[in-house]
């Protein structure tokens, strides 16, 4: 079947269809998110709620990118949109502990708990820092450096899924760089001391 | 000078810690979790045009129907209680087939 017949199956709700499209993207999906959220339990949701928004969202797929990277980019969306929602609880919940109310806080993390099976023991803490590193970036610094370095995507892919030109997903990464070294620079100076 | 060495390979090392990150197993029960929300979730559509405020609506509807029913009853069954307490102790002032 190509794939303009199996999308038409998808916008028709074929349960076939349905089950062949997660067993083919599940693996993918679910790697991007942990890579953007290196939680499994959290990853787990968000790569429920991208069938669901693939589902919803079918019939208005314009077929001016391939299923892949439309899935990609719902993927990229749904695992900044949890981290928004995370660091907006912290800031309030920061908030309502100046205010005066009780309220524990980790304000340092935004996902639930560092779990990524991925990781060996010994690389934990350095992996952690890493990620909290990645938070402070500028969205569009997070997102190149994530799909690139962590998800390990080829530039070609990037610029598919962020619809950036080839120059400006390089000089993005570059910039990236540069600001974790940075970040990493003034974190590792303060244990150090 | 070694202090700043040390703190550069401390940042190497934790920008090359991804080189070292494995592939990650989504859960098993992961498909069918996503399967059953999708196609559960497709009956709910066919119900998907009463919303809550249409329940809510409806239910306010149903009650104020009721409460003038039972109004409206009550006083019916009231006067006719009343006239037939007249009746019975000659004080009503309708004229009986009797007399």
């Amino acid at each position: 079947m190509s794939e303009k017949g199996f999308i038409l199956k998808l916008q028709q709700g074929d349960y076939g269809s349905y089950n062949k499209l997660i067993n083919t993207y599940e693996k993918k999906v679910f790697g991007t998110c942990i890579s953007f959220v290196p939680n499994k339990e959290d990853a787990e949701d968000i790569a429920q709620e991208v069938f669901v928004e693939v589902y919803k969202s079918i019939k208005k797929f314009r077929e001016n990118s391939s299923l892949s990277t439309w899935i990609y980019k719902i993927t990229t969306n749904k695992c900044l949109e949890f981290i928004r929602k995370k660091n907006t609880k912290k800031r309030f919940a920061f908030l309502q502990s100046i205010s005066g109310n009780d309220i524990p806080l980790d304000r340092s993390n935004y996902f639930t708990e560092f779990n990524h099976p991925g990781i060996v023991l010994e690389n934990k803490e350095k992996s952690e820092t890493l990620f909290k590193a990645i938070n402070k970036l500028p969205e569009n610094q997070r997102i190149i450096f994530t799909l690139s370095k962590i998800e390990g995507l080829s530039y070609k892919e990037i610029v598919e899924i962020t619809e950036k030109s080839l120059p400006s997903v390089e000089s993005i990464l570059f910039r990236a760089k540069k600001n974790l070294q940075d970040i990493l620079h003034i974190y590792y100076k303060n244990l150090n001391l | 000078m070694k202090k700043e060495q040390h703190i550069q390979k401390q940042i190497d090392e934790t920008l090359e810690i991804t080189s070292q990150f494995s592939k990650v197993k989504i859960s098993h029960q992961f498909k069918e979790k996503v399967m059953s929300q999708l196609f559960v979730e497709k009956k709910q559509l066919i119900f998907s045009w009463f919303t809550p405020k249409l329940q809510y609506a409806t239910l306010a509807m149903v009650i104020v129907i009721n409460t003038f029913a039972i109004f409206y009853i009550t006083k019916s069954n009231y006067n006719s209680n009343i006239q037939t307490f007249a009746q019975s102790f000659n004080i009503s002032t309708e004229e009986s087939l009797l007399n």
